[in-house]
């Protein structure tokens, strides 16, 4: 288990490495002097000189890449070229807003969609069965940002129950939580959807498997077949398939940020990349592929906890 | 609790979008406490249909008609609820493949205290120490360290005493082994049937058990009902069907056993032709088109069942009292 930990870490970090190398490499290709994109054109030569030397943009791209990852393991992701404050404070204020709303969509999502997926199995072939598949469907198809401006214009514009734009007031709680109910029902719906198909087909397999035969024959209640002796092993999928998610779930954070004008990092990277403010962009990619790298390990690692036959392969 | 276990008149039919396919059809048969009774034919002659009918485990596309009469109850007439409530109590199913009949993440012993739900009166402590007193007595050592593991650290032939173990735990009065040693190698095989014989010593239920093996059924049983094409063709004590088999399907049955042949044989023998498509069953005798003994009536008419002494019966034409 130590060593696949080990081995599931090294990679990660290689994908890491390979991330900003891409990134850099972009940077390079992409056509146009980025202190002109980002001054405007009639900004002086001295000017431009100036802004290209404060983003490092006068060395050359592999010296870039040695810098940026010598300076990343002291802590130092670089400085903001407009405001000059470390892009790491900018990333570490950015970032508790995007988890909470992340998280908050996701934990909303499983909560609902594999109790669902659970009652289509037990009622399968029923009514109820086919309206939650019809209705899974219908979630997955459409876009969180056609959500979350349908639910700006009824809960905000027209009824007024929830605050339409920002994160709420700082330690107000109640503030906090009603401005993050829309953002996350936005994201969270289409993933409900997700999970309860997820869960219903991978179970619907389970379930015809010899050892569900024998805890029946046992006459165990079905919910007790349902929730302990299928969902262990159907629950396997579905998590890899959430690991996976995570990123677009991050992805979709960025347009739902943008609709709620909610602080960020979705909000921060949207409003680096159209400043060219590169250092922001670079430590803002590295944190949120660090992040989704060791969720994708957490999730291996507890898909080998929840099976014992995954865990002994990998411990010799 | 112990009592009596009848079948009369049983038919299973499942519905499929082919039509339906008549797995059982007019199947009597009986079996008394303290009894041992073996199922043998050869495969799709429906020995698990009649079992899994009896352990009421049917799948949902399965019709029933006919009765089976459990200590006075008509299980075939319970709702859902009540037959659940006598799965894993009064009825136990030791099942056919020991190599996925147990929840793969979860453990050994975890799975056998939950297999004892019924019993309401035990704490968790109670019931593992059950569980190891139990695993104990189908001869695994080291039973405590055992309950911890998963099912794929141990082997099949501990797999399949962890099953009769779990099916002797609810002390069922009904105690059915479908195929116990079908996906067993020889060695553990003889081990097994010398578990169930040791067992059935101080078991007063009832046992049956499913076999296309005429050793084991030869070894375990007291009395044999020998299935065709999803009848019973003949039932008897098993010295009666081994050595004085009335039927013909019965008779080329045991010609057809390699363990009882005296000399080495170039080519083994086997009943020439295949089972009727159960979904159009013959009008008459199933077995008339394989039958060398078959005469004018037998495509046509159904055979009776001919009572040939107090326990032995054969249902064919030729057969005579």
């Amino acid at each position: 288990m130590l060593a696949y930990a080990v081995k599931r870490i090294g990679l990660g970090l290689l994908i890491l490495v390979l991330v900003m190398i891409a990134m850099y490499a972009a940077v390079f290709l992409v056509p146009g002097d980025p202190a002109t994109v980002a001054l405007g054109p009639r900004a002086t030569p001295e000017l431009k000189r100036l802004l290209i030397e404060r983003m490092g943009l006068d060395q050359p791209v592999w010296w870039q890449i040695v810098e940026f990852f010598r300076n990343a393991l002291t802590g130092n992701l670089g400085y903001d070229v407009w405001s000059n404050r470390p892009v790491s404070t900018l990333v570490l204020e950015a970032l508790p807003n995007t988890l909470i709303l992340g998280l908050t969509a996701l934990t909303v999502a499983l909560l609902i969609g594999v109790p669902l997926g659970c009652l289509s199995v037990m009622r399968r072939g029923t009514t109820a069965d086919a309206i939650i598949g019809v209705l899974s469907v219908g979630v997955i198809a459409v876009p969180s940002f056609v959500v979350a401006i349908y639910s700006l214009l009824l809960f905000a514009v027209t009824l007024r129950w929830l605050p339409a734009i920002g994160a709420g007031e700082a330690g107000d709680f109640v503030s906090q939580a009603k401005a993050l109910i829309m953002p996350a029902a936005a994201i969270a719906l289409g993933w409900i959807g997700y999970i309860a198909r997820m869960v219903r087909a991978s179970m619907m397999e389970v379930m015809g498997e010899p050892h569900i035969r024998t805890a029946r024959s046992f006459g165990l209640p079905e919910w007790k077949i349902v929730s302990k002796y299928a969902l262990r092993i159907a629950i396997i999928p579905t998590i890899s398939l959430v690991a996976v998610g995570l990123g677009s779930i991050l992805s979709s954070a960025v347009f739902v940020e943008a609709v709620f004008a909610r602080p960020g990092i979705g909000k921060l990277i949207t409003d680096a990349v159209n400043t060219r403010n590169y250092p922001v962009v670079m430590g803002t990619v590295l944190i949120m592929t660090a992040i989704y790298v060791s969720i994708t390990i957490a999730a291996d690692l507890l898909i080998a906890r929840l099976d014992p036959r995954v865990r002994d392969v990998f411990r010799g | 609790m112990t009592g009596s276990l009848s079948a009369i008149d049983l038919s299973v039919r499942y519905e499929t979008p082919h039509g339906a396919v008549h797995a059982l059809r007019h199947v009597d048969i009986e079996a008394h406490p303290g009894e041992v009774i073996g199922i043998v034919g050869e495969s799709g002659c429906g020995k698990s249909t009649l079992v899994t009918a009896l352990a009421n485990l049917l799948p949902a596309n399965a019709r029933i008609d006919g009765s089976i009469s459990y200590n006075g109850v008509d299980l075939a007439k319970l709702d859902a609820h009540h037959q659940r409530l006598l799965r894993g109590d009064e009825i136990a199913l030791v099942s056919q493949d020991p190599m996925t009949a147990f929840n793969p993440v979860l453990t050994i012993g975890d799975q056998l205290v939950d297999f004892q739900h019924h019993r309401k009166d035990l704490g968790r402590a109670q019931k593992r120490a059950r569980i190891a007193a139990m695993l104990g007595r189908v001869g695994i050592a080291d039973a405590e360290r055992r309950m911890n593991s998963y099912p794929h650290e141990l082997s099949g032939g501990m797999r399949q005493r962890v099953a009769i173990a779990a099916s002797l735990l609810t002390d069922p009065g009904l105690l059915i082994a479908d195929e116990p040693t079908t996906a067993l190698d020889v060695t553990m095989e003889a081990q097994i049937i010398h578990l169930l014989r040791e067992l059935r010593r101080d078991y007063n239920g009832i046992i049956i058990v499913v076999s296309h093996h005429l050793g084991v059924i030869a070894e375990l049983c007291d009395r044999v009902y020998v299935m065709y094409a999803g009848e019973v063709v003949e039932g008897g004590e098993v010295d009666a069907i081994f050595h004085d088999a009335r039927h013909p399907y019965t008779q080329a049955l045991l010609a057809c056993d390699p363990a009882r042949f005296h000399e080495r044989l170039d080519r083994l023998p086997t009943i020439p032709g295949s089972l009727p498509n159960l979904t159009q069953p013959p009008m008459g005798c199933v077995y008339a088109p394989r039958c060398d003994r078959a005469f004018a009536p037998c495509g046509s008419v159904a055979p009776p069942l001919v009572k040939l002494s107090a326990s032995h019966v054969a249902r064919c034409h030729a057969v005579t009292p």
